[in-house]
């Protein structure tokens, strides 16, 4: 068993085969060993740390998932991991994922946080497809953002970018 | 819902970049998110690998040391001195790097170089030519007789890279070379004047060191430098003189070099700022029907032969290299740098010549008629999409005939023929002729394991290369019979007896929409045939 301290600070007990699933908490497992101290993890409250350990142990026994080619560092995820991630996507990936923005925005600061790829991939695309192929006031609507251009400045940016109007 | 940045960078990797564009549009606060570097710049490097964009790509234009790969940017090997240091032109090299990269990925600058990409495009698609040019006419004064005579007759031959056009005339033993890239010096000057100001950090630690943010009036400049859409201002002429009556040319702006090759087969290297003459080649066997050059390359074809020389070292690497073409080579290039070549003869066959390989008969054969074929894009391609791009022009210059479609940018919008083409066939081993029907059994590779002396991995490698090759041959095999085929239903109809076909027929009465066509004007065409303007849809772009 691994003790995880959430933001708030409680403690939460995961097997380690599970929580192994993050690239953070192994490496500072094998760094550091088992020493059965809490690992500190900060950056994440205790509700999502649960929803991301949900996750880890629903995909416990999928050894293929943990490994990934390796996209290089802040490029474009290449098609074929997309691809890939979007084929790995089981029933519980979607149902997983249908949780409100707030916490959806989370979780993946969460998995990029512990670094499981994984679900930062399933998180992601889910995020990525509220926003794809849809136009500017859907992307308000479903994000719930205003629009605080100006009529000026709208046209000089549309123009700009003339290509994406047609 | 605020999106917070590192989010943004993240979901981003899943956005195309139209949908990043929306995303800009949203909000103010958005837009700042999906426009800062984090999300752009390696996006921009992908877009722009095989760009000739100066700003991005171009080094000055005396470096040699360009690399176009955004990717192999970073992994560029460098030399090194045994106390670990770069070697002063590498430092110097990494410098200029940094700064360009600095100059890019300013707020202001980014997202306008990438909409500028997108709109190009866009421009493309539409078919409208991005500017007409109108050459000013040359003042006669001081202009000595035999020119003044030459440039009053026929033009022979247009070519335009990088913003400098070169002009053959029919009877010149000159070529007039208009440098329109006036902008690209104000450039220079200002990366000069912020390198200047890092001297010392970028000394230091040319990759790391921190470098100050680009004030907006700088960043104007850069924009400005790079938006040159329609604007020619006070192009300057420079004459070079040349040695021998020039049949053809062609040159490189990255390296300043001018290359000629005359009716007798001589072939000269000039630079192209001061006019030098640097090098002088002699091709005798056949008359030379085209002429590139490429990096530290010129290669030549002629009869059906191809003849590559280094212009720097002055080397002969291939004296004559037999290729699969049965007519004389009209167009030949350089696709990576050394081993493969893509030709064209007269009968408007392409061909892939694989240089290591040295074979006549492993080129993939692609029979589309390609007359004349202009190469586009001569720097800032990786293999692949150069070869895209030569796909592109292909269609380009056929098109303005009125015969043949273009596909939209990108590998997985072309036919499975070009994946023919990167190929270049299987290599052939003697002793083991039944790998080459297409059915060679696991028992024949296991005796060639075992005949390998009992190398476990190596005679898996073996296999798995033989796996690969039989795959290629078999392709090969299904090209020689499908793809002429497939090829004439996918692109259209070719020259000869098929032109009255269906699809030629459809072409003729084509109904497709304006902005769904590409057109281009082919630039190496008789000047008379351009109604004596330049015309082309991008100044940097032929």
């Amino acid at each position: 068993m691994v003790k995880l301290v959430s933001a708030e600070g409680a403690v939460i007990d995961v097997d380690r085969d599970i929580i192994e699933q993050s690239a953070l908490i192994r490496n500072i497992l094998q760094d550091v060993g088992d020493t059965g101290d809490p690992i500190p993890v900060p950056n994440v409250s205790g509700p999502i740390l649960s929803k991301v350990i949900e996750y880890c142990t629903h995909h416990r026994d999928d050894l293929d998932r943990r490994t990934r080619p390796d996209t290089s560092l802040g490029g474009d995820a290449d098609e074929a991991s997309i691809q890939r991630a979007i084929r790995q996507m089981d029933e519980f990936d979607h149902n997983f994922c249908k949780v409100d923005q707030g916490t959806l925005f989370d979780i993946i600061l969460a998995a990029n946080f512990l670094d499981i790829q994984p679900l930062l991939d399933v998180a992601s695309l889910t995020v990525a497809n509220m926003m794809k192929g849809k136009s500017v006031e859907e992307i308000r609507r479903t994000f719930n953002v205003k629009n605080d251009f100006d009529e000026e400045e709208e046209a000089r940016v549309r123009s700009a970018n003339a290509w994406c109007e047609n | 819902m605020r999106l917070p940045f590192d989010l943004s960078v993240l979901v981003s990797q899943y956005l195309d970049t139209k949908d990043i564009y929306s995303c800009m549009l949203v909000s103010q606060g958005w837009r700042t998110l999906v426009s800062d570097h984090a999300v752009l710049h390696q996006r921009l490097m992908k877009y722009s690998h095989f760009d000739q964009e100066q700003v991005l790509f171009r080094g000055p234009r005396s470096g040699s040391n360009q690399n176009h790969e955004p990717e192999e940017a970073g992994k560029r090997q460098m030399n090194k001195d045994e106390d670990g240091d770069l070697k002063d032109e590498d430092k110097k090299y990494t410098i200029e790097q940094r700064v360009t990269t600095q100059l890019i990925r300013a707020p202001k600058v980014l997202p306008h170089l990438m909409s500028k990409l997108m709109n190009r495009e866009e421009r493309w698609r539409t078919g409208v030519p991005r500017m007409r040019m109108y050459l000013p006419p040359v003042g006669m004064d001081g202009i000595d007789a035999d020119i003044r005579e030459e440039w009053e007759g026929p033009v022979k031959t247009v070519k335009l890279k990088c913003g400098i056009v070169c002009v053959l005339y029919e009877a010149g033993k000159t070529l007039r070379v208009w440098d329109l890239d006036h902008h690209y010096q104000r450039l220079r000057d200002l990366a000069d004047e912020f390198t200047e100001e890092h001297r010392e950090a970028l000394e230091q630690s040319p990759r790391t060191c921190m470098l100050r943010s680009l004030t907006d009036k700088e960043a104007e400049v850069v924009v400005e430098c790079v938006n040159l859409s329609g604007r020619v201002h006070a192009p300057k002429l420079r004459v070079v003189r040349l040695q021998n009556k020039p049949e053809l040319f062609d040159f490189f702006p990255s390296e300043d070099r001018l290359v000629t090759s005359s009716a007798a087969g001589k072939i000269d290297v000039y630079d192209l700022a001061t006019g030098k003459h640097l090098r002088e080649f002699c091709v005798d066997k056949g008359k030379i029907g085209s002429l590139h050059i490429w990096q530290d390359f010129v290669v030549v074809g002629h009869g059906s032969m191809i003849t590559l020389l280094n212009h720097k070292t002055g080397e002969v690497l291939e004296d004559g290299l037999h290729t699969a073409h049965q007519y004389a080579i009209t167009a030949v290039f350089v696709l990576d740098n050394d081993n493969h070549m893509l030709s064209v003869d007269e009968s408007g066959v392409m061909v892939i010549t694989d240089r290591s390989k040295a074979r006549a008969n492993i080129d993939t054969l692609l029979n589309t008629p390609l007359h004349p074929l202009i190469y586009h894009g001569n720097t800032g391609a990786p293999y692949a999409m150069r070869l895209l791009h030569m796909a592109h022009l292909c269609v380009w210059g056929k098109y303005t005939l009125g015969q043949y479609e273009l596909y939209q940018p990108g590998v997985s919008q072309l036919p499975r023929i070009s994946e023919l083409m990167l190929i270049g066939g299987p290599e052939e081993e003697e002793g083991e002729p039944e790998e080459h029907d297409g059915h060679t059994q696991d028992g024949d590779a296991a005796a060639t394991s075992a005949s390998d002396g009992g190398h476990g991995s190596a005679a898996g490698a073996d296999k798995s290369d033989e796996a690969q090759r039989l795959e290629t041959l078999n392709q090969l095999v299904r090209s020689e019979r499908d793809v002429e085929r497939i090829y004439s239903e996918v692109i259209g109809d070719r020259d000869g007896p098929a032109l009255g076909g269906k699809r030629m027929r459809g072409l003729q009465q084509n109904t497709v929409p304006q902005k769904d066509r590409y057109h281009i004007l082919n630039i190496n065409s008789r000047f008379a045939d351009l109604e004596g303007n330049i015309a082309t849809l991008d100044f940097r772009r032929v």
